[in-house]
């Protein structure tokens, strides 16, 4: 018999899985699948599941001057619809389809730490933090801390994650891309996120070719100085390690990512 | 009403409502569950099976259990109902385990260890000839290329993949002891097939053993052959439990392990002379996996219209189906002509841009005509209108309106689809017979062909409401029970209205005479037209009563960047008779684009070590809305003289000539030949980087 709850604030959530460990299901969009043995029969959950969707006070999008800050369980569709700027926007709105983004969460993604996961590479880019709270404390780190690899985090058993906190930057110019094998409802094979303000202050992140997303400051920070297009191109070729699988190749994902980020700066560099 | 009204669809309120029961939803009292223990390797030898100790409310049943033979008699009987000693593919039932508790199943089938004695399986074609594991083969041809004068040959090899029909109800039985006569319930085509396949295997006659079709939600031909297996161990199953035992695959188990479209190779050499075909010389092969099953069927249609819509002064058609440990491979709209005529007509485009010629014109040359002789020795009996659809299409994509447009390609395709069975198929094995009912006001129709989606209903009654000049709603379907209906026939090869159809409206005809008298029955029974002349053994003659045509071409664009392809637009011209009803025809049409591109550009099933390997809606893509092109539809009309009010086939020619014509519409987009489809963008990109 395994016990299930529902706890309506963070601090009832945070004793049930200090006590003992436990599933945490948010929207339960990869927990169920993860889960799931034969239909109609029972889901193969082996410790209590805590449901968190009923605590509201961490299901809203608030700004300060400097920040955005999204409550964990807000869902795709509601960033989708949100006020927040359309490069945040537009990327959930292509995440799966319309009955999954009504209930999976923000924070889902991020905690599932999937290599195709399709936010990390966007919250990565714009330098998002993550807030854990647990009976015990709360710590705020960079997402690029958070993840450890492929579905592998620094979060402790006891620890919930509460908050996305995204940087407010002065970007005025985005590129999304997200491929998969069919035009929608589908993960990605390769995906290419770059925002920037004319060529003084870039961000540019790969998602689903390696096991974690990529992202090089140091890249970005010699491309500011220097704009060179085939120095960049280089130093990503360096660093790209996909591979074949059921979806794609190694060479497709690769090629495909330079392609993306080539051709998109090469029309920026020709605009300015 | 008269067959040029429109109806509404008879079937979909209640589909669409979600009143309708399927399997999964019906209701039997103390029914039980139940799981299959499956081989995990592709062939070996089961040295023992160490099940769990036995638990209170959990029941095995395996070969022992079969009263009579362990065989699904299909066209031979090589398949058992479950594996005894050996196993031949990854996934092959060995068992069943019944229970009450699906919880308790599933953690008494973790605890079941299978050993083994592997052996080493054969996973390719090349492996399986080197071996001489074909299990059948067939030439026929036309003149002789002994001594063909020709200026050079023209080479290329084909090869398709597997494709799953993915019909949104997976397959789903019911077995019961209702009254003493051992009952299955279930999704299928075919409820006559599964009888007879019981009566085999349980030695029970027609009266002891009784089939019932279930809704069925979709089957593309994957609820062709395979419902019977799953029948005979539900059939066993309640035999020894007394009790209802239902048997519903997850969907996974599903994709990976029930009959899929037989994974190609097709070479074709075309000899030429001062830049004219004069002689094809083509040969195909089919992965069948382990059992022969219907692939013997489905290599005679591949090849039977291997020289598509034309007439090559020298022609030889040579196929073979061979023995490997993958997955089992079967029925599937098309039916062995997607793989041959993609081959074909992906061939035909490639020699007319070697020969720098149009290739719509390039084919004219080659048309067939009435009175011609088909490949197989028989004479087209019909009328064929080729060129008016070949001008027709060009019309209709306003080809010679086009402008120069960068990533952009055409291709076209096309095909010539047979109705109803092979040869003289319908008179010596179906012998299909139908019954029509006059109780009172009301008319019913008593055959065995199933509605799954398609509108057989609708257009069956439709046919017979119209003979009878009537109202559609005094005309009623009786759901296909073997106790009730007779044996008009499976519900396959395109044959439903064309030929089920033509004998409701002769048997309505009759009716017609006595519409006064409360009760009448009319019994009719396929007769095979004077035309059809047909040697089995020689493959020789008319394989086809009637052929339908569709001429195809598709547009579309390749992103030079991702190399992802957007098909924009489908243009389509059919012949298919008569359409008995506009509506339905373009559902067909829809549905059959869509099937097609899903085939050409996107469907990738691959086996690794006898496993399927894309087996779950995240890696199996099939099209979604996104992904549909604009279909721009048209149809002649050529009465054929023995369907239904002029009707032909129409159901598996809608899916056949959409993946050749997108696959050579990317190679115009990308100029390169790309030999295998899907066509994926992966394969693009590999073709642009070749040099
Ligand atoms: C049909 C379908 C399509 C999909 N398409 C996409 C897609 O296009 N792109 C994509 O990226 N993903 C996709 N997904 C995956 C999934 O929807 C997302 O990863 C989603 O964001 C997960 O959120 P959730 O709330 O459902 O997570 P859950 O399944 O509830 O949780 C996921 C994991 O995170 C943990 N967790 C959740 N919330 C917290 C928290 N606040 N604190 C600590 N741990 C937590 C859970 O314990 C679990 O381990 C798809 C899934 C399906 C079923």
């Amino acid at each position: 018999m395994i016990n299930s709850y529902r706890p309506t604030t963070v601090e009832e959530a945070l004793q049930l899985i200090h006590q003992k460990r436990c599933h945490i299901f948010a929207g339960g969009t990869d927990l169920m699948i993860r889960k799931r043995q034969w239909q109609g029969a029972e889901r193969k959950f082996t410790q209590p599941v805590v449901f968190i969707n009923g605590i509201d006070s961490l299901k809203n999008i608030e700004e300060t001057d400097t920040h955005y800050i999204i409550g964990a369980l807000v869902t795709q569709t509601e960033m989708a619809e949100s006020h927040l700027p359309e490069y945040i926007r537009v990327p959930y709105a292509q995440m799966s389809h319309p009955a999954i983004r009504n209930i999976a969460t923000v924070g889902g993604n991020i905690v599932n730490a999937a290599s195709v996961a399709d936010s990390i590479p966007i919250l990565l880019a714009l330098d998002a933090e993550v807030t854990l709270q647990s009976v015990e404390g709360e710590r705020t780190i960079p997402l690029g801390a958070f993840i450890l690899g492929k579905y592998k985090t620094v979060r402790k058993d006891n620890e919930l994650l509460t908050y996305i906190h995204i940087p407010k930057k002065n970007y005025n110019a985005y590129y999304y891309k997200k491929i998969g094998q069919r035009k929608a409802s589908i993960l990605s094979k390769v995906s290419v996120f770059i925002v920037h303000h004319k060529l003084d202050e870039i961000a540019i992140t790969i998602g689903a070719v390696n096991p974690m997303v990529i992202r090089s400051v140091q890249l970005e920070k010699q491309f500011i100085k220097d704009h060179s297009i085939p120095d960049l191109i280089q130093g990503f070729k360096a660093i790209l390690s996909g591979v074949n699988d059921k979806r794609s190749t190694k060479d497709y994902r690769e090629t495909v990512a330079i392609n993306m980020i080539k051709t998109y700066l090469e029309g920026v560099i020709n605009e300015l | 009403m008269k067959i040029t009204d429109h109806v509404k669809r008879l079937d979909v309120k209640e589909k669409i409502n979600g009143s309708l029961r399927y399997i999964e939803d019906m209701r039997f009292d103390d029914l039980h569950y139940a799981r299959t223990l499956r081989s995990t390797i592709p062939k070996g030898k089961i040295i023992s099976i160490e099940y769990p100790p036995p638990e209170k409310g959990i029941t095995i049943v395996d070969a022992s259990d079969v009263c009579h033979k362990n065989e699904v008699a299909m066209i031979l009987k090589d398949m058992p109902i479950f594996a005894e000693d050996t196993v031949n593919y990854i996934g092959e039932p060995i068992s069943l385990i019944v229970g009450k508790d699906k919880n308790q199943i599933i953690s008494f089938i973790n605890k079941i260890k299978v050993n083994y004695e592997i052996f080493e399986p054969t996973l390719t074609m090349e492996d399986s000839q080197s071996k001489g594991d074909i299990l059948t083969e067939h030439t026929f041809s036309l003149g002789s290329f002994e001594n063909l004068e020709y200026d050079e040959r023209f080479e290329r090899t084909y090869e398709t993949g597997y494709q799953e029909q993915l019909y949104m109800e997976k397959q789903g039985v019911v077995g019961a002891m209702e009254d003493g006569v051992v009952t299955v319930y279930g999704s299928m085509q075919c409820p006559y097939y599964v009888l007879n396949a019981l009566k085999y295997a349980l030695n029970k006659e027609a009266h002891e053993v009784r089939v019932i079709q279930a809704p069925t939600g979709g089957a593309f031909g994957g609820k062709e052959e395979y419902p019977s297996l799953l029948a005979l161990q539900v059939a066993v199953a309640t035999m020894k439990l007394n009790k209802p035992v239902r048997l519903v695959f997850d969907r996974r188990e599903d994709m990976a392990f029930t009959t899929k479209r037989h994974p190609s190779k097709s070479y074709i050499k075309t000899y030429i002379k001062d830049k004219k075909i004069v002689g094809m010389d083509y040969e195909i092969h089919l992965d069948a996996g382990p059992y022969l099953g219907l692939s013997d069927v489905v290599l005679q249609r591949a090849i039977f219209t291997m020289n598509g819509c034309y007439g090559f002064e020298n022609s030889r058609v040579n196929g073979k189906t061979f023995k490997t440990n993958n997955v089992f491979t079967g029925a599937f709209r098309g039916f062995g002509a997607p793989q041959s005529m993609y081959a074909l007509e992906l061939h035909m485009n490639q020699l007319a841009n070697y020969l720098n010629v149009d290739p719509i014109e390039f084919r004219k040359d080659y048309f067939v005509h009435k009175g011609e002789t088909t490949s197989t020795g028989g004479i087209f009996n019909e009328d064929i209108y080729l060129e008016e659809m070949a001008d027709a299409l060009i019309a209709l994509s306003q080809m010679h309106h086009r402008k120069e447009e960068k990533h952009i390609g055409y291709g076209v395709s096309f095909i010539p689809h047979g109705g109803g069975f092979t040869g003289d198929g319908e008179a010596v094995h179906i012998k299909a017979e139908v019954h029509l009912k006059k109780v009172k006001e009301n008319i019913y129709i008593l055959i065995s062909n199933v509605e799954m989606g398609q509108g057989a209903i609708t257009a069956l009654s439709k046919i017979v409401a119209s003979v009878l000049d009537i109202d559609i709603e005094r005309v009623l379907y009786a759901i296909p029970d073997t106790f009730k209906v007779p044996d008009s026939g499976p519900t396959v090869a395109s044959r439903t209205t064309m030929v089920v159809g033509g004998l409701l409206a002769k048997a309505a005809e009759k009716m017609k005479a006595r519409m006064d008298e409360e009760e009448v029955l009319i019994v009719e029974h396929f007769k095979q037209p004077d035309y059809v002349v047909w040697n089995q053994e020689k493959l020789h003659g008319n394989a086809y009563m009637a052929y339908s045509w569709s001429a195809i071409m598709a547009r579309v664009h390749v992103d030079p960047v991702t190399y992802e392809v957007t098909c924009t637009d489908i243009y389509g011209v059919y012949d298919v008779g008569i359409p008995i009803d506009e509506k339905l025809l373009l559902g067909q049409i829809h549905g059959g684009v869509i099937q097609g591109l899903g085939y050409g550009m996107l469907e990738r099933m691959t086996s690794e070590g006898g496993q399927i390997q894309h087996h779950s809606f995240s890696n199996y893509v099939i099209p979604t809305t996104e992904d549909i092109p604009n279909i721009h539809a048209k149809w002649i009309e050529n009465r054929f003289v023995d369907g239904p009010f002029g009707a032909k086939s129409v159901g598996e020619l809608t899916l056949v000539g959409v993946a050749p014509a997108i696959a050579s519409a990317i190679e115009d987009a990308i100029k390169k030949e790309i030999h295998s489809i899907p066509v994926t963008p992966e394969k693009i990109l590999e073709a642009i980087h070749e040099n």
